[in-house]
């Protein structure tokens, strides 16, 4: 973020709505009302579940749809108006969840088809880009003739091929397998790097997320819930669907009491927001896997119910003398049965809290 | 069981369509001939003008008619084929063209013979020399002119007349298949003129635009409609034309051609009917023959059909005999061919139109 | 590689292995359905050099033009109209699309001969158009509808709803992300349009338009009471005005080698590319705002509707009630020799239920072979019986007639032969039905049944078969609609005593009795409008119109 104090700001959205008619078969969730700034050369990385306006909002910036209200800027200017400023005159480049390539057209058209101007300089750029992507040599291919990593190079190179100021990637890994995945991210993420793209990258995958950015945006219902650095939104959610959203959350019910939060694994200090605290009486607080500490102790509060092996760690379900249930991840080499009892501890200097039923 | 039903549906509805047809009594030829009081026809000549003597017959002997209607042509070559394939054949067959007769007599003996008190009284030119077959009623060429657009007296006297570029696109013809009506007149200018004058003349036709449609039905109702102004046809047709129920169709004219000294004279051609060779209801065929040269349906076909009657002491109809050049079919100007020498010429001549692009 | 010769050998027979008492009954019944079409072709290499000479003389060069002009005329017209209109329903905000949507398919309850009858009849010199002019006081000569313009035009008409539906189809599913991935590349909407929507409806567009120019390759009826010649009146000609088979026969062979190359040139258009991505997105297009376009749009399609629907059927009604007025002439036609309509309605029905039931028989091993084992044989087989589609019913009444006279004689002039030629001309229609059918059950439900116990029959018919049944009607009623329809080669191939209802209505509008075949048009139209509708109900979802491929 400190990065791009100074910078120029190159996507500025102010108070856009987007809204499909109700009715129909497109009733789908409306965008916004949002306001963001991107600046010059930013990695953002917008996360959302399906539905919650992800997609909405790149188009809304590509030009393929018209907000209702408010205003989208693209380097200080505005192009709120679709009609004055069509998709084609932006400069914004797109990579669609399902590539979209033009499955009549081979590779090498593919990728030279947002290209104008004379055909020596467009074939050059046209090569230029398919090694850029690492697809030299399979122009005269057809997009079926392509594995699906192949695909996505070719969607990246057709869309870096014009130049574009901003490139927006719709969910572009989402159809690769896990391990194709990561490897295409890093190198896409290099790619665009180099070329010093301003770029939007929207996902389900946290992973993915937290990975790309320099900043995240995590879109729910259409509004941006919180915006920062990844490492600021999982240890600091600013809702409580982001902290259930991103990571594994349990939510422990406490009341409050003078010095803070009062719950039966003992008294949490609170973070800031203390004036807010007043106004309720029961809350919730954060508690993710990684903070909870077990000790075997055969007088201890907590039961282990179940627990579940994923290589590296393993993760532990503990049941509370209330009933309440909350887990904590533990390296794999441990090793503590179910059914024993544990003493547990929880690594927290400031409690985030919600209050219950928000 | 259901789970075949659905193919025993498609198993059951196969079997019925193809049976219901064979055994029901509107069945096919093969069944309908086995018993007797029947009668089966193959008629060339058109529906409309055949019905009423086929329900006189049906009125005076009670027998089960089944009648095939079509061109004179694919009749013919469909009973030779059920012939050469031992199938059924129709008891009579009649042909709006008796040359077509005789030249399926001559090459390939289709009919059998019959001659009769009755069929004696004819005259010799319309009745075969072998008695295969019968002249049932006459007709001449003419042309049909309509009255709106054009004033008798533009009107050519001869046929060659025609070759005008004043006609230029406005007259009508038949094609090559009209074994009734143009292909005998051409056959009869061929035997007349020679194959060379013909052919010229109807090449000089063709450069004038002349134009050439499938029946002399559709000639008739043209000219009738105002599309062309003339067209060659055979005579009772404008009678017919004039019988249209739509008034402003019906004004049209008849003008015998070539009927000026030094001019060749027109065809006189007769329509016919012959007993087929292997027919099974022979008796009801025979009296099928004579009831068709009889005075009663030589009557229907003058009155009804405006032909002219073949036996000798039945009036012309009178509106036909009005127009007609002194009044009687002998007074017209012939062109000397009979019926027999026509069906002789059937092939030579469709060859020659072939030739001159007749189509 | 270290595989003896006899382990490859037992490879082989392994894996070619093939269910004999699947493959024979289909291979002999795709053989059984080419063997008139090749008898033709075998009748017209044996014509004599001289008549073959004379021919390419005279006749087959004008011939050639005058059906390539007609073709291509409907091909283009049926094309532009047909995305037109499909562009309009799907893409476009134009009111009433949703009715509009399944009006455009309606002309098809009209046979395009009554269009052709009731048009020389509506437009013809005195013809009713005229009369109502001068009933106005207006007199003035319509513009002639004979001809290539006539025959062209009501043959658009006739074909249009192919191109439309299929297209329609097309559009329905059609991806609009590639547009939007277009528009992202810096295309503009028309040039989008041009490169990505136009090129993506080649598949629609090339079946639509071979389907177009089959039918007006194969037409019968329009070109014959339009006075336009073509290949099919002039064979039909020749069949009935000679005695010589041999030049129909050669005249008909050509006419099979300009369809085998139309078909040959639809497979050459797109070579290695695909037009279909391969997954459609779920974001619909918005649709375009027609502004006021919205007027000179819904005028044409007023013009369609009443040149395709409303005037044939306002020129029957017409004759309809002028028949009720002349009663004497009705009974001249229709009550000859004790036959009455009913009678013609019986005939029509009894043949083309028998045709329809065995066509589906017929075709369901073969099409059962072809979805399930997509080997290359049964793929020929299937290949090979659709020689019927492409070829105008003129061609197999000559083809089946040479076949029977030479190797069948018991069956020449009976209503055996007219089924016959019904089963060759329609099987491809039932095949391929009855193909998608099957496609769209999964042949794992049956694998289902095996592996519980079932024999494949059994399986077959617990499993399959009623899974199939909607497909198994499908293909029923088009057969049987067809069959209903067909004139061509019934007109050659029936027997004495046996004419059906396109047959009668066919002879009575050429004697001139159009009042008289008005109410056997009319009514083979009503029957014709439910079994139609019951087709097409679920063509916006898969365009039930098959292409040709």
């Amino acid at each position: 973020m400190t990065r791009y104090t100074e910078s120029r700001v190159m996507i500025r959205l102010e108070d856009v709505t987007q809204a499909y008619p109700s009715s129909g078969r497109e009733g789908r969730v409306a965008l916004g009302p949002v306001s963001l700034e991107v600046f010059e050369q930013e990695f953002l990385a917008v996360l959302g579940p399906s539905g919650s306006g992800k997609t909405t909002l790149l188009r809304v910036i590509a030009g393929l749809e018209m907000p209702q209200t408010g205003r989208v800027e693209l380097a200080g200017l505005d192009v709120t108006n679709v009609k004055r400023t069509p998709p084609e005159k932006r400069g914004v480049g797109m990579v669609f969840q399902d590539y979209a390539l033009f499955p009549h057209l081979t590779v090498w058209e593919n990728v030279a088809f947002g290209l104008s101007g004379r055909n020596g300089a467009k074939r050059a750029r046209v090569e230029e880009v398919l090694e850029l992507v690492g697809l030299q040599g399979m122009g005269d291919r057809y997009p079926y003739e392509l594995s699906g990593g192949e695909q996505q190079r070719v969607a990246l190179a057709r869309t870096l091929a014009p130049n574009p100021r901003v490139v927006l990637l719709d969910e572009p890994f989402s159809n690769l397998d896990a391990d194709l995945r990561r490897e295409m991210r890093s190198e896409v993420k290099a790619i665009l790097r180099k070329l010093q793209s301003t770029v939007i990258l929207v996902t389900h995958d946290q992973e993915e997320a937290f990975d790309w950015g320099d900043r995240m945006a995590v879109l729910n219902r259409g509004r941006i819930e919180q915006l920062g650095a990844s490492e600021e939104i999982y240890t600091a959610p600013a809702t409580r669907f982001v902290a259930e959203f991103i990571g594994r959350a349990d939510f422990l019910i406490g009341r409050r009491c003078s010095e803070g939060i009062e719950t039966e694994l003992g008294v949490f200090s609170l973070k800031s927001s203390a004036g807010r605290v007043s106004q309720h009486e029961t809350w919730e607080i954060l508690i993710r896997p990684d903070m909870v500490e077990i000790e075997p102790d055969p007088k201890g509060g907590a039961v282990i119910v179940a627990r579940r092996f994923s290589g590296i760690q393993k993760l532990y379900c503990l049941e509370l003398p209330s009933g309440q249930r909350i887990h904590s991840l533990q390296p794999s080499t441990r090793n503590l049965p179910e059914g024993s009892r544990v003493r547990l501890k929880v690594l927290l200097k400031k409690a985030i809290c919600f209050p219950q039923g928000s | 069981m259901r789970k075949w039903l659905t193919l025993r549906l498609l198993i059951v509805g196969g079997i019925l369509g193809i049976l219901v047809p064979l055994t029901s009594g509107i069945g096919s030829l093969g069944m309908m001939a086995q018993s007797s009081g029947e009668l089966v026809i193959f008629s060339g000549r058109r529906e409309p003008l055949l019905t009423p003597v086929l329900q006189l017959f049906q009125q005076q002997t009670g027998v089960q008619l089944t009648v095939k209607f079509g061109s004179t042509t694919a009749l013919a070559q469909e009973i030779l084929q059920l012939q050469e394939t031992g199938r059924p054949v129709p008891d009579v067959f009649i042909a709006n063209d008796a040359g077509t007769l005789e030249f399926l007599q001559r090459t390939r003996g289709a009919f059998q013979t019959y001659t009769s008190p009755q069929i004696a009284t004819m005259p010799e030119r319309f009745r075969s020399s072998d008695g295969s077959w019968i002249g049932v009623s006459g007709r001449s060429r003419v042309i049909i002119y309509n009255k709106d657009l054009v004033n008798p007296e533009e009107l050519p006297t001869t046929a060659f007349d025609l070759i005008d570029s004043k006609w230029r696109g406005k007259i009508a013809v038949s094609n090559a298949s009209d074994t009734d009506g143009f292909v005998p007149w051409v056959s009869a200018l061929r035997l007349t003129l020679g194959d060379e004058l013909t052919k010229a003349f109807l090449l000089k036709l063709k450069e004038n635009q002349i134009v050439i449609l499938a029946e002399q039905t559709d000639i008739r109702k043209a000219v009738g409609r105002g599309e062309f102004a003339l067209g060659l046809i055979n005579n009772y047709y404008v009678y017919l034309q004039r019988q249209e129920p739509d008034p402003a169709v019906r004004n049209v004219g008849i003008l015998y051609h070539d009927q000026r000294p030094f001019q060749l004279g027109t065809l006189v051609n007769s329509t016919g009917a012959a007993i087929v060779k292997g027919a099974k209801n022979l008796q009801n065929a025979q009296r099928f023959l004579d009831l068709l040269v009889s005075e009663l349906a030589q009557k229907l076909f003058a009155e009804l059909n405006y032909e002219y009657p073949l036996l000798p002491g039945v009036p012309i109809q009178s509106d036909v005999r009005e127009e007609l050049p002194s009044g009687e079919l002998e007074g017209l100007k012939q062109l000397p061919v009979s019926p027999a020498d026509l069906g002789k010429e059937l092939e030579a001549t469709q060859q020659l139109l072939e030739e001159v692009g007749w189509f | 590689m270290a595989v003896s010769a006899r382990a490859r050998r037992l490879i082989k027979r392994r894996s070619s292995a093939r269910p004999w008492g699947l493959w024979l009954p289909s291979a002999l019944i795709a053989l059984g359905m080419a063997v008139p079409l090749v008898y033709l072709l075998y009748q017209a290499s044996s014509v004599a050099p001289d008549v073959w000479a004379r021919l390419l003389q005279t006749r087959v060069p004008g011939l050639i033009v005058n059906t390539l002009l007609l073709t291509g005329l409907v091909t283009i017209g049926a094309l532009g109209l047909g995305l037109l209109l499909a562009w309009l329903v799907e893409r476009t905000d134009l009111p009433a699309r949703k009715i509009l949507r399944s009006l455009f398919i309606a002309p098809l309850i009209v046979p395009c001969y009554l269009v052709a009858i009731c048009y020389a009849a509506f437009f013809g010199a005195n013809g009713l158009l005229e009369k109502m002019l001068q009933s106005f006081g207006w007199e003035m000569s319509v513009p002639s509808i004979y001809g290539l313009g006539g025959a062209a035009f009501v043959l658009i008409l006739a074909t249009y709803p192919y191109v439309y539906v299929i297209v329609r189809a097309s559009l329905e599913r059609f991806d609009s992300t590639l547009l939007d991935a277009a528009r992202a590349c810096g295309a503009s909407r028309v040039r989008a349009a041009l490169r990505i929507t136009l090129p993506l409806l080649v598949p629609a567009l090339s079946a639509g338009g071979v389907l177009a120019a089959l039918y007006s390759l194969s037409d019968f009826g329009v070109v014959t009471t339009l006075r336009q010649q073509t290949f099919v009146s002039v064979i039909y000609q020749q069949l009935t005005g000679r005695y010589d088979p041999s030049a129909a026969a050669a005249l008909g062979a050509l006419l099979v080698l300009l369809t085998l190359l139309l078909l040959w040139g639809q497979g050459r258009i797109w070579g290695r590319r695909r037009f279909a991505s391969e997954k459609p997105s779920g974001r619909p297009a918005p649709l375009v705002r027609l502004g006021r376009w919205k007027i000179p749009a819904l005028a044409l399609i007023v013009v369609v509707l009443i040149a395709g629907l409303l005037l044939p059927l306002g020129v029957l009604s017409f004759w309809l009630v002028n028949s009720w007025l002349i009663p004497q002439t009705n009974a001249l036609l229709w009550g000859t020799s004790g036959n009455a309509l009913l009678n013609y309605l019986l005939n029509s029905f009894t043949v083309s239920v028998a045709a329809a039931s065995l066509a589906v028989l017929l075709a369901l091993p073969l099409a059962y072979a072809s979805v399930r084992y997509r080997d290359r044989w049964s793929q020929t087989w299937a290949w090979v019986s659709q020689a019927g589609q492409s070829l105008p019913g003129v061609l197999i009444a000559l083809g089946l007639l040479f076949v029977v006279l030479r190797f069948l004689p018991g069956l020449y002039a009976t209503v055996l032969l007219v089924i016959l030629a019904y089963v060759v001309r329609f099987f491809p229609q039932a095949l391929q039905a009855l193909g998608s059918g099957l496609a769209q059950v999964p042949a794992c439900l049956e694998e289902g049944a095996r592996l519980l116990g079932h024999r494949p029959l059994s399986a077959f018919a617990r499993v399959t078969l009623p899974l199939l049944r909607p497909a198994l009607m499908g293909s029923w009623i088009l057969v049987f609609l067809s069959a209903l329809r067909e004139l061509p080669a019934t007109l050659l191939l029936r027997p004495a005593g046996f004419d059906t209802l396109p047959v009668r209505i066919w002879t009575a509008a050429s004697e001139g009795f159009y009042a008289q075949a008005a109410p056997a048009a009319l009514g083979l139209i009503g029957l014709s409008i439910p079994l139609l509708f019951w087709l097409h109900r679920g063509s916006s979802a898969q365009g039930s119109v098959k292409s040709y491929d």
